[in-house]
Formats: structure tokens, sequence, C-alpha cells
């Protein structure tokens, strides 16, 4: 035993080791040649002489090094090189075996990407651990900072060698006034900001100060690596050239380094100054009513300065520049990684992770242990005969885990090559965009091995050491029933899991399909939605009511009473706007949406009024029409007709209120302000109904008005089907989440399958040797697994079903019972289950009867 | 000149006997063994430092740096516990086996 630990050692510390014997050698040769030296032998002689005595040095080390290692490895090696001719003679459980831990590693693997990326991993910067993120709170309750806040902190810390303020908001850039616009959030910065990160630019330069001056500021933009390449195809003449927000151009400056997209969740694409927030945002920072509010504060702590330091005298710095109740504000001094800022990520997160990572490594292990043992079974006479030729239990067994270690390696390496493949691939395929974060580093590449590791040892060594346990009883019983309980118990909820998961699915492919076509509130069958960018010539001459006033008299010339002028489309770019109750202080606004479309649009569209009626299509008439939604909330127990509200300075009268249709989202309906085309400063478009032939008489008007201008025709559907685009990624999550969860189970059943029938190999044998027909075999063998699959689906489609209910909001009105969907998904499972029993008898009903009834054990 | 061969596991019982009077570097070893067999006895390298790594293996000897008599950096085996106990159970075994051996020699 310690001369098991000595012979470690000597391994772990094999340099040493190494060394040691070259120098002591080497000492050896000096001390002979010396010796010959004093004998009176010529000391070019004597070292010749005494390196001839000592004969081949490098023989005399491999041998004493052979002392301690070659048996050890040599061993290990020989279990690897046997491992691998067993695997290979037997395919079938080779590639399952390696499917299922592919499968499970990888998984887990995402699963802990996910957490890592998101949680643990600090931002991509520079010296990241310098850096501070500043939180404020009132005992409990989070604070927002303001500007003042920021101005006190940067004008008296001595903590912080320097400090910025990022405001995050929300943009649509264009690379041209016409362009469709690309949704993503940027951050508004002072100038500094990329210094106290540490963030280097792939080209030009970031902000500058005086960019950023108070009032005064330059429309500059710096935009991520990712932008780049999107909206420019990194063309490297990109600096200079406009980014278009709302009629306004930015000028490009810089591009960021690949790879920073801004901190958690890394989709930030734009860094404006901050001063420009007057212009990005409704409602600004630097407004009146803001009061400063609210803006994020980060620094980088000067040398040896603690988190504790910053907190400290950043606290009395707040307290004293603010006043009043600001006695138990406290200021905290994070670090950049989630993981390190209380309050911002739930316990529940993490638990959840680590709960599902657990049970897909329980349902992963669980078959592989299946398969496990229905191998030794089979190997059972090979492994008793080496064990009767001499060979140490232990040895036996280690040769066993040795064969799981090899799969598991393997297993392992291919889901590294998953990670970096197909997850690049899924994302092509599915155009979901991933920021560059989410690529594996160097600790998901570890705990992929780990985890693979982990799995191999746990659910090999279990059976090995089963199967080579030595006793003269066991090569004649079957397997006891307890063990198969319990694995028809975990068969049971891994369909059942399946099941459920993939009903989830299902349902919520069929409810987005449903959504795009049915239950927004009236008919979009012959609906048709043209968009419509004026070209800059068209749009330099008019403005926007004149535009929207020539399109409306155009399409009345045209006698098309069915087509509607809207300045916003349905499903489209959302309007908000602040409304007042006419005679209410402007701090009782409150949000709303916004609609701008023709009167005639209600009727076209087949909008109900509760009361009152449409609009006049003038705008000096200033009258609106209400959702009953706003209304409610605006004059609760009112009659809403006849009020007057107040819109960016405009009184309006509400003329009537409509029924609560879909016109933003179809999972929400907001309150809504309807007002006449033309208010609002976007580009008009049309919606109109009737079929292909209207929709083109329709465009060809629009085409005359002004030829350069582009324009988008789809129908409602297609443009319901576009918004609907994050809902269909989570739907193509959900189906390659359940049918990776039906693999697995499929495995499963194969491996339990697998088990029963090299259990019964010997009863198969002699119902075939008394003439059972092989048909009648292969029923009596389906019943064992039987009872698995149908429960776990029965189990599965019972909770789904109770489940439904709880769906019933995601579902856009679909039902959570919907009879199709529990057909597909019943067919689909009953399928793989037939599959995953069939392949494993068949192989069973092959073997010739004698051959199975000669083999005595 | 040609070296006798020795009875296989003696070469270990022979520098366990060496070291067990004073500690000792492998150099010295084999010049002890070489002069005490008067010369017949000429270990060879490849054959002592395996034996010594057997020893430090089975905990029979521990080794550590230090000067050799000329002041040259030398690795000094030391016999342990352990090494005694072995080195007596195997004398004695020896012992037998030889006594063993002549007896057979000599009355055949």
């Amino acid at each position: 035993m310690f001369a098991w630990f000595r012979r470690l050692r000597a391994r772990i510390r094999y340099r040493s080791f190494d060394a040691d014997l070259r120098q002591e050698i080497d000492a050896h040769r000096a001390m002979t040649e010396a010796e010959l030296r004093s004998r009176g032998v010529a000391p070019g002689e004597a070292r010749t002489a005494s390196t001839r005595a000592m004969g081949n040095v490098t023989l005399a080390r491999e041998e004493a090094r052979a002392v301690w290692l070659a048996p050890w490895l040599e061993s290990v090696w020989q279990d690897v090189k046997y491992g691998v001719r067993a695997l290979l003679r037997t395919p079938a459980y080779t590639i399952t075996t390696l499917a299922t831990m592919v499968i499970g590693v990888f998984l887990n693997t995402a699963a802990f990407t996910f957490f890592n990326t998101l949680i643990l991993r600090p931002w991509p910067v520079d010296h990241a651990d310098e850096l501070a993120v500043l939180s404020l709170h009132a005992g409990t309750a989070p604070q927002r900072f303001t500007l003042d806040h920021y101005s006190a902190i940067r004008t008296q810390t001595t903590a912080l060698q320097s400090v910025a303020a990022i405001r995050m908001q929300w943009v649509n850039p264009r690379t041209s006034p016409g362009a469709e616009s690309y949704g993503t959030s940027a951050e508004l910065a002072t100038a500094n900001y990329f210094d106290v990160l540490g963030v280097p630019l792939t080209l030009g330069r970031f902000i500058r100060a005086d960019e950023n001056r108070d009032g005064a500021y330059e429309r500059v933009a710096v935009i991520s690596h990712r932008l780049w390449q999107r909206l420019f195809a990194g063309d490297p003449e990109v600096l200079g050239k406009p980014l278009y927000f709302g009629a306004n151009a930015f000028i490009v400056v810089g591009v960021a380094r690949s790879g920073w997209n801004g901190p958690v969740p890394f989709n930030t694409d734009v860094w404006l100054p901050l001063q420009a927030d007057r212009e990005i945002s409704r409602s600004s920072v630097f407004s009146e009513e803001a009061a400063g509010c609210c803006i994020s504060i980060v620094g980088r702590r000067a040398p040896g300065a603690r988190h504790a330091r910053v907190e400290s005298e950043l606290t009395a710095i707040v307290r004293q520049n603010a006043s009043g109740q600001t006695r138990d504000w406290r200021l905290r001094s994070n670090g950049t990684a989630l993981v390190s800022q209380p309050g911002t990520i739930s316990v529940v997160a993490p638990i959840l992770m680590l709960a599902s990572a657990a049970i897909v490594i329980l349902l992963t292990g669980a078959n592989i242990a299946h398969l496990q043992v229905a191998r030794m079974r089979s190997r059972r006479r090979e492994v008793q005969t080496r064990l009767a030729l001499g060979a140490g239990r232990w040895r036996v067994a280690r040769q066993i885990v040795t064969e799981s270690l090899i799969v598991a390696t393997a297993a392992g390496a291919l889901t590294l090559v998953a990670l970096f493949n197909v997850t690049g691939l899924f994302v092509r395929l599915s155009e979901v965009d991933l920021p560059e974060v989410w690529k594996p580093d160097l600790a998901i590449f570890g705990y992929c091995l780990l985890i693979s590791a982990v799995m191999a040892i746990v659910f090999g060594l279990a059976p090995a050491l089963r199967s080579t346990r030595m006793s003269l009883v066991q090569s004649s019983g079957a397997t006891p029933a307890g063990r198969l309980r319990f694995s028809t118990l975990l068969l049971t909820t891994q369909i059942a899991l399946s099941t459920g998961l993939l009903t989830g699915a299902a349902l919520f492919t069929r409810a987005l399909h449903y959504a795009a076509t049915a239950g927004v509130g009236y008919t979009i069958d012959d609906l048709s939605v043209i968009s419509f960018s004026a070209s800059s010539a068209w749009a330099a001459t008019t403005t926007r009511q004149a535009r929207s006033q020539a399109i409306q008299d155009t399409l009345a010339a045209a006698r098309l009473p069915q087509a509607i002028v809207s300045d916003t489309l349905p499903f489209g770019v959302a309007l908000n706007t602040d409304i007042r109750k006419f005679g209410a202080p402007p701090r009782e606004r409150s949000g709303v949406n916004v609609t701008a479309m023709t009167a005639n649009g209600f009727a076209v569209l087949g909008v109900a009024f509760v009361d009152g009626h449409p609009y006049a299509d003038r705008l000096d008439a200033a009258e609106a029409v209400v959702n009953e939604r706003l209304a409610r909330r605006m004059w609760p127990g009112e009659r809403a007709v006849g009020q007057r509200i107040v819109e960016s300075d405009t009184t309006y009268t509400i003329v009537g209120v409509v029924q609560d249709v879909h016109f933003v989202r179809r999972d929400a309906i907001y309150p809504t302000l309807f007002l006449p085309s033309g208010t609002m400063s976007t580009q008009p478009g049309v919606m109109v109904r009737g079929g292909h032939g209207v929709t083109e008489q329709v465009r060809s008007l629009l085409t005359s008005l002004d030829p350069a201008a582009r324009i988008t025709t789809r129908t409602m559907a297609e443009q319901i089907a576009l918004r609907l685009g994050d809902e269909r990624d989570g739907a193509k999550g959900a189906w390659a989440g359940g049918l990776l969860a039906l693999l697995l189970a499929a495995f499963g059943v194969f491996g339990v399958f697998t088990h029963v029938v090299e259990d019964r190999r010997r009863e198969i044998g002699i119902r075939l040797a008394m003439g059972a027909r092989r048909d009648q075999v292969l029923r009596a063998l389906f019943r064992s697994t039987r009872s698995p699959v149908l429960g776990g689906l029965g189990l599965g489609l019972l909770v789904s079903l109770s489940m439904g209910p709880l769906a019933q909001q995601f579902l856009y009105g679909l039902s959570p019972f919907d009879p199709v969907t529990f057909a597909i998904v019943a067919a689909i499972l009953t399928c793989t289950g037939l599959v995953a029993t069939y392949v494993p008898a068949r192989r069973a009903l092959r073997v010739d009867p004698a051959v199975i009834l000669k083999q005595d054990t | 000149m040609a070296t006798p061969d020795l009875l296989p596991g003696t070469l270990d019982l022979l520098i366990l006997r060496v070291i067990a009077r004073e500690s000792m570097h492998g150099y010295g070893i084999a010049q002890r063994l070489k002069a005490l067999s008067n010369d017949v006895l000429q270990v060879g390298e490849s054959s002592l430092y395996p034996a010594l790594q057997r020893l430090l293996l089975n905990g029979y000897a521990d080794a550590e740096w230090g000067p050799s008599e000329n002041n040259r950096k030398a690795r000094f085996y030391t016999i342990t516990k352990a090494g005694k106990k072995q080195l007596a159970a195997e004398r004695a075994e020896f012992d037998q086996l030889i006594h063993a051996i002549q007896q057979v020699l000599q009355n055949a």
C-alpha cells in the first residue's frame, strides 16, 4: 500500500524524480573519473574511460526508472488497448453509450455554459477585477443614481481612480433614413467610459470629452464589432459614415473590440454621448422632471483600494451631497460578474439550473448503468474465465472501468466539438443572435471533461464490481426483480418527462401558428400591410402630414375605401406617448400606446365601437378614440366620450371608445389611443383589405407618388409572424429540449430492454427450441417494456393536461387540451418506444437456439 | 573481468548489508562491494541503480542528498527500520538456501 503511494508520488513529481536519478548517475561517473585520475590516468583519457566504464547511462537510468513507473504505465496502456478492442467488437453498445453520454454531457455543459457566461464570468474587459459596479440602497430598497451623485463621486473620490456614468436605452439605428431598422440597446456614456473599462477599439476612437459637453454635444457614435459586421458588412471605411436614430444622423467615430457588447445580457451595440440622451430618450435624464435620474455608475478602483473602502468613502460622499432622507443610504461596490452583485439574480435560477443538471446526469447515468449491466451479463464468461485464470478482481474491474473511461473521453471530446460547431450551426440555422461572449472557454472545457469522467467512473464502477464478484450461484440467477422495478420507475419518469416537454413544444408551436392566423379580434385573412419609406428626395420637400395627406388623396381618387393609411403598422414598431387628463399637472401623465390611422380603419378592420363614433380625418379637429382598456384606466366608472386629454401640447377630445383588440402584440392588449393619420413622426404605411390584386394596385399607386420609395408588402399573417420571432426561437428551443429528452428516454428503453433480453436469452432459446414462433416470443418480450412506455406516456400526458391551464396565457387563445397536439406526441413516443425495443429483440431472436442453450451459464 | 551471476535478489540483500553499517552513496556501495568481495563482485550501474530504486520503493532505504568525502554532491542511502527487518529475514533465508545448496552439492 505504501509502495503504491510512493509510486504515485514518483509519478506526480516525475520531473524532480527523473532529475535526481540523472544527477546521481552523473555523480557516479564523476567519481569514477576522479578515481581514474588519482591513479594517474590523463584527464581527457580519464573522462573517456569513466564513460566507457559506465556503459549505457541512458539504459541504466531507464532501468532504474522502470522499477517505479513502467509496470504501472504499461498495464494501463494494456487496459486501454484491450478496452478499445472490446468496444469495437460491440459497436451497438459503444454507439448507444457514446450517444447517451454525449447528450447528457452536452445538456449539462450547455447549462453550465449558460451559468458561467451569465453569472460567473466577469465582463470581458482588461483587468475586470479592478472594476467596481456601484449600486445605491436605502435600507434594503434599491435606489437609483442621479447625475448629482455622479458628479459628487467623480470630484471627491480617492478610492476610485476613474468613474463613468452610463444610461442604457433601446434604440433602432439604421444606416439610411429609409433602411430597415435594427433594434438593439445603446449605452449613453460619459467620454471616459471605455478608458474606465479598458476596452480597446478595433477602429477609430471613443467619444471625446468635448463631444459630451453640458448641453452641447456632437452627434457621434461608437458601434460594436457585431453591428459593424451586420450593418456595414465590416466596411473598413466605416468611420465618418452616418447612423440614423430617428431622423438624426450620428457619425460613426469608432468600432469597439470584437467581443465587447456591454454588460449582461451582452446586447449593446451602440455607444453615444450621454448628453445625446436629450434626443434619444423620450424622458431624458436631463429633463426638468427627471431631476437627473437615472444613471448607472461604474468605476475602476485605485491600486490597493478594496471594495469596502470604496463603499465607505462613497457612502459618505452620497450622504453628504444629497439632502433630506439619505441617512440610511448605503452605497455598494461590487465586481462585474453577476454572482458578485447581490440582489441582481435570484437564488432560484442557480438552484433550478443545478437541479436540472443533476436530473440530466442521473437519467444519463442510469441509462449508461443499464447498458453496462447488460454488457457485463453478455461478457460473464469472459470475466469468469479471466478470474478463474488468476486475475485479481480489482484488476478485472479496472479493465472494465477503463472501458467506460475510454467512452467518456470520446464523449467529452465529441461534446466539445459539438459545443464549438453545433452551437454555431444552431445559431446560424435559427438565426438567433448570440453575442460573441457565448463562446466556450477553458472553464467549460474542464467542466465538460470532468462531468464525463465522473459519469464514467460512478456509473461504470458499480456494474464492474458487481460482475466481478466471485460467486458460485451468480451465473445462474437472473437480475433480481427489485433492480428492474427501479429501472422501470426511472424509465417511466424519463418517458413522462419527455412526453411533457414534447407536449409543451408541440402546443407552443401550434399556438404560434394559431396566433399568426386567428384570434386578434378582427379578421386578418385578406388583410395586407404595406410599409412605405419615402425617398429622401420626397421627404426633403414635404412634411409628414403632407405625405400622409397625399397618400390618402391618391387612394381616395382611386376609389379604394378599403385602404387604411396608418402612421403605425400593426405588429410593427410600437409607438408610445405620454398623455394626461386636460387640466391635470404634467407629473400625472402616463404612458399609452398610439395607433394613428385614417378613420375608415375601424370599419375596414372590423373594430366595433362600444360608445361614440370615429374621429374626423383632420388634424385640426383634434379628436381621438380610445380603447376600452384606456377608458377604464383614465375614467373608471365615467363616460370617456366627451373627455379631453393632452398629448404633447395638443388637447384632444375623446369622441369614441372601441373594443379591445390586438394591435401591437399577440399576447397583450395595451391601453391605446387612436389618432388620425399624420400625427406621428413616422413613415406612413397602408393597410388594405382585399386580395393580391388590390394590394398590387395600392403598391403601384404608392410607386407613382414616389418612384424611389422603399415599399414592402406583407400579409397580416406574415406581419404577425415577424413579431413572433422571439416566441419562435423559444418554440425551437422547446423542441430541441424535448427531442433530446426523447432521445435520452429512447436510449433508456433500449438499454433496459437490452438488459432484459440478455437476462432472458436462455428462456428465449428454450421457447424457440420448444417450437414457439418468433413473433410470439417477440410479443412476450415487448410485454416487459410495455408498462414503462405506456405508463410514462400516460403520466406525461396527464401532467401536461393538468399543467395546461397554467400555460393558457402563452397559447394566444389555443385550447391547452388541443387534441391534435396530444395525438402527435403520443404517436412520436409510441414509435420511439417500439423502435428502441425492436432492435435488441431482433438481435436476440436471430441467434440460433442451439448456440444459446449450449452456453452453460 | 567477468562477474559471476548473482542469485536473484541477492544484490538487494548485499546492498542492504553494506548500508546497514553506515549511509553511503551509490559509487561508495559499488566500491565497497568490490573491495569486500576481493574484486569478484563488480556491480554495474545498470543493476546497481535499479536495485537501489527497488529498495526505495519498498521502503527499505531512504535517500538524501549530501556532500561526499571529496565534497561532491552525492545521494546517500540509509537503511530504514523496515530495511533492517528485511535484512535479518533475508539473511536467515539466504543462509538456509546456501546451506541447502551445499548439502545437495556435497552429498549427491
